[in-house]
């Protein structure tokens, strides 16, 4: 694995009983960069992220992760990765509708073990950078969609995770909002070192990655440098 | 109707996850349909029951037996709990009846015809056969019993045998059209039908909404989208009512045979205490109607209701967790309720506790009711409020909880107000025990049986007073009594006892001289005037005249709570004349009260005096079957409470965590541990559950109190009854804690949050 890794896939296969999602995948990502997957729907490559997200288990290959395999680490130490070194924007925020847009910011902070206190004020600096300060008491009933997301990213951010996954970030929101969403959440990611992995249908988005993907039929092939 | 089909064609046309939702709520319905038709049935047995105990009643003519005339003779001893009835009958010559329900003739002189129960019983305890002299020559007919597990019995006797005792009548006919002993008193079927609707009646509403609202937020979604898309909004509630209407049709239908099954099943096994034949548990038109029309139409009322909110405001479903503060009526309704029911358990620490007569024949019924709807109404707005100040911790798992319920108080109602209502409903089950207990049982540790002598050879009362499990005997003489000769004071009677026969009869006794009469005055009891008499004696064949005067000289007593030792004289046997026998009283026998006891000794008398009218002192006998029944119906409302309010909890708790799914899997992603996502499942419902739990406790007790009080027993405040009652509850509590474990699994499927 090159030191300059922080996630890596080599010769990764994923399959649903018989039908394979994913063939010999080769990835890797590197801190502050933007890696874009694109790829018609059904094409793997959201089965690729979750598997590079250690959430689905390789039928063949190996992930890396800051130079250890996977494949070495149990249930209880990937979750602790998850939870400590990688954050997760989802395509429609999937944010906690009963927490307020502080409490769902500062819930990675929370499940990792830190005081309350000083999560939601971590959390309140976030916002505060995305420019949504003002929502901050709110619930997520009460904001408009793109703000749900840029709370999304916030939360994926707030910890300063190694990795951000992010699964169709702007999928749900009008053009506008998404590059004005996506244009906020790459700018705090490079600005963190935070490796993004970004899988969108979108060609647009993927526009703005540093390296950009395709993946058509479970093999991923790569396009070049985008940005 | 359109809108009726569309619910419908949405109902078939839509995924495997809707279509497990509607047999979900299908099956849910026909267990509580299923319910709904056994406690709507209980009537109907206790009635079939009357009718057959009505139907064999001995009709008599009145006074003295015609010299010709067919004879019977009525005896009841307690087996147990349970009546043993005996039905002694001597052919007559002449106007002579049919045979009774249950037998083809009326039995010749020593023919026995027993009730299959009986037939069991002698098998083993072959003791029983003294008091059936005869040989058993078959079997009653299910006609001629109440139930299958009664002990009857008609023994076949020459008029010789019965003549003597003072209760034989001439019989006239068989049917009265009345039971003597009711299988439950009407006014104690009132409370009974009020306990059983509280334990299963409440609950099973509570059931059948949860069963009508699964699914609700996305249900709504849908519904929201039909009424966007341009269905009125009355069309739209109809849409979703088609689907619950048909799922409680189909549920009563399943139900109703459900049913069917578990009345074959019981009938045949029985219940401790209550048995009946499957006819008689079959349901009558009524009850269909109720079960196959009411649930459906029950169900379409919810099914329109729960669709308001989203044909009413459909933008607004899509956007959820709007915080709202719950209503405050239904806590208002709590404290009505509670107010009823501490105002009168008040008056029972008082000198004059309310009594059941008048306006408080209705309030306290009220204030329980208003109690029992209070709890459950106020359960969101306690959830809420608990949700709102816990919800402040720094414990991320109960903020997490806690938040979730703040939003949504109302789901935490549906989840647990099942179980809540089931413990309230268990102290009121528990207060008509305790009432029905003080009727019918004696606490004394000492048991008595008074026999009349009148019948009794001088051999047979040897024999009597020989029972070894016996502690003491004594003679009671009875002088005649005649009001207008002696004015307001009554004629002495005496007890002829030893000291030691009466120590061996009473608590205390104090300044007892042996072979000296004296005057018996227990400190506790105001002494009335009594006056001399004069007592007949047998003394072989011939009959003396014995004259008691009242002494000055006292011994003082304390009987024990049941007795017959109250006569004003103690006579010592010494001063008897030589051989004589009083020959009008009492022979008092006496033991300990364990009901092992007390049966092995009415055996012993029934086997020496077969038609001796035993008065077993302070047992009522059909109050102790009466309690034994009740027990049972009890105990088969909790049964069926719990079975419908932990299927209220499982279904509808079931149904928030799939609801909850693509919420939990986010909360997993980003790193949530299994156990902190078991956590917070199981504290959004546990807490409002032990909130809930413990207020029931809390009033349920108080309801039973009240209940108490204007019962006119003894027993107000049944601290007795708490341990058992704390320890359903936290057996309760421990099952949801349990039951909402396995709701999160350790597997993460990301396909729950992707909607695309």
């Amino acid at each position: 694995m090159n030191t300059t890794e922080v996630l890596a896939a080599r010769g990764v296969d994923l399959s649903y009983g018989s039908t394979p999602a994913v063939r010999d995948a080769h990835l890797s990502l590197a801190p502050g960069e933007v890696t874009a997957i694109t790829g018609a729907s059904g094409s793997g490559k959201s089965s690729l992220l979750y598997c590079l997200a250690g959430v689905l288990p390789p039928a063949r290959g190996e992930v890396w992760f800051e130079g250890r395999p996977f494949s070495t680490l149990d249930d209880e130490e990937i979750s602790t990765l998850r939870r400590e070194r990688f954050g997760f924007v989802f395509q429609y925020g999937e944010l906690l509708p009963e927490l307020t847009v502080e409490e769902n910011t500062a819930l990675p902070l929370r499940l990792a073990g830190r005081r309350k206190a000083p999560a939601l004020k971590a959390a309140a600096e976030v916002l505060d950078r995305l420019g949504i300060a003002d929502l901050r008491e709110r619930r997520p009933s009460q904001i408009s969609g793109g703000q749900s997301q840029r709370v999304a990213v916030a939360r994926a951010l707030v910890h300063r995770p190694s990795v951000v996954f992010a699964d169709e970030p702007t999928g749900s929101l009008d053009s506008a909002n998404a590059g004005a969403v996506l244009e906020e959440f790459l700018s705090l990611a490079r600005s963190q070192g935070t490796a993004v992995l970004l899988v969108t249908h979108d060609a647009g988005v993927a526009a703005r990655a540093d390296h950009h993907w395709t993946m058509a039929d479970g093999v991923l092939s790569a396009t070049g440098a985008a940005a | 109707m359109r809108e009726f089909l569309l619910g419908l064609r949405l109902l078939l046309g839509s995924g495997r996850g809707a279509r497990a939702r509607f047999w979900l709520m299908t099956l849910g319905s026909s267990l509580g349909v299923c319910c709904l038709a056994l406690v709507l049935t209980v009537p109907a047995i206790l009635d079939a029951r009357d009718g057959r105990a009505g139907g064999r009643d001995p009709v008599v003519f009145a006074g003295k037996p015609a010299s010709g005339r067919t004879l019977v003779l009525e005896r009841t001893d307690p087996h147990g709990s349970r009546p043993f009835n005996r039905v002694f009958v001597a052919r007559g010559t002449r106007d002579t009846p049919g045979p009774p329900p249950g037998l083809d003739a009326l039995p010749a002189p020593h023919e026995v015809f027993v009730s299959p129960a009986l037939r069991d019983q002698l098998r083993r305890e072959p003791n029983l056969k003294g008091l059936l002299p005869g040989t058993v020559r078959g079997t009653i007919a299910p006609a001629g019993l109440t139930d299958p597990n009664e002990l009857y019995a008609y023994v076949g006797a020459t008029p010789s045998d019965l003549i003597h005792s003072g209760a034989t009548r001439a019989l006239k006919s068989w049917g009265s059209g009345y039971a003597p002993n009711p299988a439950v008193d009407p006014s104690t079927l009132d409370i009974l039908r009020f306990t059983m609707a509280t334990l299963v009646l409440l609950p099973l509403a509570v059931h059948l909404s949860v069963c009508a609202r699964l699914s609700a937020a996305s249900r709504n979604r849908r519904l929201a989208a039909l009424r966007l898309l341009g269905l009125s909004a009355k069309g739209t509630q109809r849409v979703n009512a088609a689907e619950t209407v048909v799922a409680a049709l189909l549920g009563a239908v399943l139900g109703i045979g459900e049913y069917w099954l578990l009345n074959q099943a019981m009938a045949r096994t029985g219940l401790p205490g209550l048995k009946w034949y499957p006819g008689d548990g079959v349901p009558t038109a009524g009850t269909l109607a109720l079960c196959l029309l009411g649930c459906p139409a029950l169900a379409w009322f919810v099914g329109r209701a729960s669709a308001r909110a989203a044909a009413t405001n459909p933008l607004s479903t899509r956007r959820t967790a709007i915080p709202r503060t719950p209503r405050i009526w239904g806590g208002l309704l709590l404290v009505t309720g509670l107010g009823i029911v501490i105002g009168y358990s008040l008056t029972g620490l008082t000198a004059h506790p309310a009594d059941s007569s008048g306006i408080n024949a209705l309030l306290v019924p009220l204030g329980v009711l208003l109690t029992g709807l209070g709890l459950v109404l106020s359960m969101p707005l306690l959830s809420y409020l608990m949700a709102r100040r816990l919800a402040r911790s720094r414990s991320l798992t109960l903020n997490l909880a806690m938040r979730r319920n703040e939003v949504e108080p109302g789901s935490a109602m549906r989840v647990v107000s099942g179980l809540v209502l089931l413990v309230f409903s268990a102290s009121l089950a528990q207060g008509v025990l305790v009432e029905e207990s003080q009727i019918t049982r004696s606490s004394s540790p000492s048991q008595e049986y008074g026999i009349p002598l009148a019948g009794l050879s001088a051999h047979q009362q040897q024999q009597l007073t020989a029972i070894p499990q016996l502690r003491a005997h004594a003679l009671v003489m009875e002088p005649p009594f005649d009001p207008d000769a002696e004015g307001s004071r009554i004629p002495a009677r005496a007890l002829v006892a030893t000291c030691g026969q009466l120590k061996s009869l009473v608590r205390h006794v104090e300044g007892c001289v042996d072979g000296k009469a004296l005057r018996l005055t227990d400190p506790a009891v105001t002494p009335e005037p009594v006056a001399p008499s004069t007592v007949r004696l047998r003394q072989g064949t011939r009959h003396i005249s014995l004259k008691i005067t009242v002494p000055r000289q006292r011994a003082l007593f304390t009987g024990y709570d049941v007795t017959s030792v109250d006569t004003p004289v103690l006579f010592p046997p010494s001063e008897l004349p030589p051989g004589a026998v009083p020959a009008s009283g009492t022979l008092i026998l006496a033991g300990a009260s364990d009901p092992a006891t007390v049966r092995a000794v009415l055996d012993r008398i029934g086997a020496i005096s077969p038609t001796a009218d035993v008065d077993p002192v302070g047992v009522n006998v059909d109050g102790l079957q009466q309690i034994s029944v009740i027990e049972t119906l009890l105990a088969l409302g909790m049964v069926m409470g719990l079975v419908v309010g932990a299927a209220a909890f499982l279904v509808s708790a079931t149904d928030r965590a799939v609801e909850r799914r693509s919420q939990v899997t986010a909360l997993a992603l980003i790193g949530a541990r299994p156990r902190v996502l078991r956590l917070v499942q199981c504290a959004q419902v546990v807490l409002p559950l032990a909130v809930g739990l413990l207020l029931a406790l809390l009033t349920g007790k108080l309801a039973e109190t009240s209940y108490l009080v204007t019962g006119g027993g003894e027993t107000f405040w049944d601290g007795a009854g708490v341990p058992l009652l704390a320890a359903a509850a936290g057996t309760v509590l421990l099952a949801a804690i349990l039951g909402t474990l396995p709701l999160v699994g350790r597997r993460i499927d990301p396909e729950l949050i992707r909607r695309d």
